[in-house]
């Protein structure tokens, strides 16, 4: 710890007497820590709206974790959360900040819908390849675009896969007002529900579909190309220096549009699985904010494979428990999100820390 | 006149390498005091610390005749000391006005424009800088940019001003500018420290000159008795050729030549003419040694010949290949090699270990595939290569390397960049930085590697390195080849005129004897 950060007199002493420990278990224990932070200033938080917190943190904890529905729900939202956070990890790689997973998610799930509606008759086998491909390429396409931007003309892929998003949730509307809408589905705006073809398996009589393979699937195969292929290691030559990159021959301008076509396609393969498991068809509002807890989850596991599914879980605990929050100790259900703001803020605080240190 | 700056014994070390060795130098009031010496002599370390950004290890400095502790560069202001570096402090969106508000002290809460308006046109119109006071410092060029940094220092009462090359932004045309400020500057009172490697600057505008060589003053000459063969000689030293003490391998003659340059033009990165018309050759097995002073293209050569730097016209064939519009991909594949300027930024990852740096030299290989898996055992290969043929020790190689010394990530890309064959290798400044051991077993390998039948084009500032290995020397200047020598046949001195005059005539040759 270098002597002029400022920091409290009593942290110092902490982290002078942790210094000592191996740099693994002090990222986990820092880790920790500042899980721990969040959680007490989440209870005081809850303190000053009059809630109790610990009974607020027993709910979350009912409603998670302590049955079996809980638990699969809290699966069920890890594939969105996973998938979005390999959507934000895979073009981090190279140095570029993706923050249009809901853009992505939208697309990839109006491709989806479209096939779904068009091929409802053909069986499952043959139906739901077409589906993953589909989504895949709505949220390739749509995240490629800010990828060629930026690659040919420099334009900023942050502010551009961001605008990206307002664009595709706009299209999305527009669709399910107008040539989408389901006939017979009086005056709500979504579209005609799809065959039961075009609906993802489950596992036994839970909400958990095949998406959780094809997540898991994901993140190994992000693992392994990162780890192990040439293509990984180029892609973090780019991320770690630009320039040396360059000199080394590695062609930058492709890796920049493939890494925001690949991330899109795995968001738009969340968009997918939303509509054909959760949904059944599509309809305004379906991403529920997981393009930005991807992000949220992509930076806090510092775009590491193993952290993902980790931090995936933690979150999705959170969000699933939150829903109760709203039942037990009468808090709107978005109370929760304060208390993954908590966690963010101090991960990142923390991290921010161990950079100053190495 | 009197004495306005005396420094005595001044001293600065960092760590085994003494920068400054007892210096001791009288500038006197009113003049303009030029300091000469190659790259590395010490100019700079003398004018950071008269600036208060080092804190020297022993040694006084006088100034009007009182001893001042400058700790600081504030206190250095204070003093009186100012100093115009060579890439201005000037923010591109602020009017002229609103920079030199902000250098001043005493502005109080409320900027009085006005006044420092009037105050500017004052100190413009006294010495026809010709500068609107309430243009955006983005829209003036360089020369006017500079002339801002000399109001800043007038304005906030400096007497000594230090000019850090200054020349090296400006126009021809504007250099003659430059010095007539100069003697108007010392006509009102004020004194000057001119630092340049240009010879032909240095004798026109000044009044003494200093050159510093290794740490320590050579010697002070008064403008009078100064002539650019004195001062070449002083620079160089009395080095004589005959220090080396390596083998040389013949050259067979009548081989076709690995790298041929034909008319090589380029720009440098502020779009002026770095390389002009430039040609030569290598032959392989040979070292071509690229003498000069740094900025003369030098760096843009290596640049173009790797597809890094776009060239505006000419031809470079490799191994009887055009490559000028080829990608940097394929004129690595064709078989160069690179030990880059500053080998941290260029030639590595910092946040990756030195293992997966090692790896980075096979990236635009075209055996292997992406999806392919990564060869870490090869790369590890390439540290422990090194370390049996050359006897250096390798840092550990599961450490970020950025962790490590300048001279560990150096020797760690020049072992990656001569552990594969290549036809040509680019080896920029190989040995900087190193200890005499590590510097010795460089050179030996690019022996080794030039041996082995590689083409090797060799940067260095050292003179003594490139006499020591090259096979054939090349001179740069101004982005043009001045002159090629064999180093058994040509001595320093002449080496010495063509970098800092490019040229060599008899004229001085008689004015050397004389």
């Amino acid at each position: 710890m270098s002597a002029n950060t400022p920091s409290l007199p009593m942290l110092a002493t902490w982290q002078a007497r942790t210094a000592s420990i191996s740099q693994p278990l002090r990222r986990v224990l820092g880790f920790v820590g500042a899980f721990a932070l969040a959680l007490i200033l989440f209870s005081l938080v809850l303190l000053a709206l009059g809630k109790d917190p610990i009974a607020a943190y027993q709910q979350i904890y009912q409603g998670a974790l302590a049955d079996d529905y809980g638990r699969s729900e809290v699966i069920v939202k890890m594939i969105p959360f996973i998938l979005c956070a390999l959507a934000v990890a895979i073009p981090a790689q190279v140095g570029l900040v993706n923050v249009g997973g809901e853009g992505q998610i939208y697309i990839g799930a109006l491709f989806a819908s479209v096939v779904a509606l068009a091929f409802g008759d053909l069986p499952a086998p043959i139906l739901i390849p077409l589906l993953v491909i589909a989504g895949m390429v709505g949220g390739g396409l749509w995240a490629g675009i800010a990828g060629v931007l930026k690659a040919y003309i420099s334009l900023n892929e942050t502010i551009c896969s961001l605008l990206l998003s307002y664009i595709a949730n706009l299209i999305v509307e527009y669709v399910i007002y107008g040539p989408l809408k389901d006939p017979g589905g009086s005056n709500w705006a979504y579209s005609a529900r799809f065959s039961d073809n075009a609906i993802l398996p489950m596992f036994g009589d839970t909400r958990i579909s095949l998406g959780i393979v094809f997540a898991l699937v994901a993140v190994g195969i992000y693992f392994w190309v990162l780890n192990y292929t040439r293509w990984g290691y180029k892609m973090r030559v780019i991320g770690g220096n630009a320039e040396a990159a360059r000199r080394s021959g590695i062609q930058i301008k492709r890796y920049i549009i493939m890494t925001m076509i690949i991330g899109g396609a795995l968001a738009g393969l969340a968009g997918m699985v939303e509509v054909t498991a959760i949904q059944e068809r599509l309809r305004g509002g379906i991403s529920n904010g997981y393009g930005y807890i991807g992000f949220l989850v992509a930076w806090i596991a510092q775009q590491r494979p193993i952290g993902i599914v980790v931090i995936a879980a933690i979150l999705g605990i959170i969000s699933v428990g939150g829903d109760w929050l709203q039942i037990g100790v009468n808090l709107p259900a978005s109370t929760v999100n304060i208390l993954m703001a908590f966690i963010l803020f101090f991960i990142l605080r923390n991290q921010g820390m161990q950079k100053k240190e190495a | 006149m009197t004495d306005f700056l005396v420094l005595d014994g001044i001293t600065k070390r960092f760590g085994n390498l003494v920068a400054n060795d007892q210096i001791s130098l009288r500038i006197q009031k009113q003049h303009v005091h030029a300091l000469l010496g190659e790259n590395g002599a010490g100019k700079s370390t003398l004018m950071k610390i008269l600036y208060g950004v080092y804190k020297p290890d022993s040694g006084t400095i006088m100034l009007d005749g009182k001893v001042v502790n400058i700790h600081s560069p504030q206190a250095s202001r204070a003093a009186g000391i100012g100093m115009v570096f060579q890439s201005f402090m000037l923010i591109p969106a602020f009017t002229v006005i609103e920079n030199i508000a902000l250098s001043l002290r005493d502005v109080g809460i409320v900027v009085d424009e006005r006044k420092i308006e009037h105050d500017i046109r004052e100190i413009s119109d006294k010495y026809r800088f010709d500068i609107d006071p309430r243009a955006k410092v983005w829209q003036l060029p360089l020369g006017a940019q500079q002339k801002i940094e000399i109001i800043k220092l007038v304005m906030a009462g400096a007497r000594l001003l230090i000019f850090d090359e200054p020349t090296s932004v400006l126009a021809p045309h504007e250099v003659e500018g430059l010095f007539d400020i100069f003697s108007r500057l010392r006509s009102d009172g004020y004194t000057i420290i001119f630092i340049s490697h240009k010879l032909n600057e240095v004798l026109s505008c000044s009044n003494e000159i200093t050159v510093l060589r290794g740490g320590r003053v050579v010697g002070s000459v008064a403008r009078a008795d100064a002539t650019e063969s004195i001062l070449v000689s002083m620079i160089v030293g009395d080095k004589t050729a005959d220090s080396r003490t390596y083998d040389r391998k013949p050259i067979a003659k009548g081989a076709a030549p690995v790298l041929e340059v034909r008319d090589l033009s380029a720009k440098d990165d502020r779009n002026r003419q770095a390389l002009d018309s430039i040609s030569f050759n290598i032959l392989p097995g040979e070292i071509l040694g690229i003498a000069g002073v740094s900025g003369n293209g030098q760096k843009e050569l290596g640049e173009v010949i790797q597809g890094v730097r776009p060239a505006l016209s000419g031809s470079i064939q490799l191994a009887g290949q055009e490559i000028i519009h080829a990608s940097i991909a394929q004129i690595l594949r064709t078989g160069v090699n690179c030990v880059p300027e500053d080998p941290l930024r260029q030639g590595a990852v910092p946040v990756m270990s030195v293992e997966e740096n090692l790896a980075l030299s096979d990236v635009s290989s075209a055996k292997e595939r992406d999806w392919q898996r990564m060869n870490w055992a090869t790369a590890r290969s390439r540290a422990s290569w090194f370390t049996e043929k050359f006897g250096l020790k390798m840092p550990r190689l599961n450490v970020a390397i950025e962790a490590l010394s300048g001279g560990n990530v150096q020797r760690i890309v020049f072992a990656r960049e001569l552990s594969s064959p290549a036809k040509l290798l680019l080896a920029y400044y190989p040995t900087r930085g190193l200890d005499i051991h590590a510097a010795e077993i460089v050179r030996l390998a690019l022996l080794d590697y030039r041996d082995q039948g590689a083409a090797i084009l060799l940067i260095s500032e050292d003179l003594d390195e490139l006499f020591a290995i090259a096979d054939r020397i090349m001179v740069m200047y101004h982005g043009r080849n001045v002159g090629e020598r064999l180093p058994e046949q040509a001595d320093v001195q002449q080496i010495g005129y063509l970098m800092t005059d490019g040229k060599y005539t008899p004229e001085q040759v008689v004015e050397n004897v004389s």
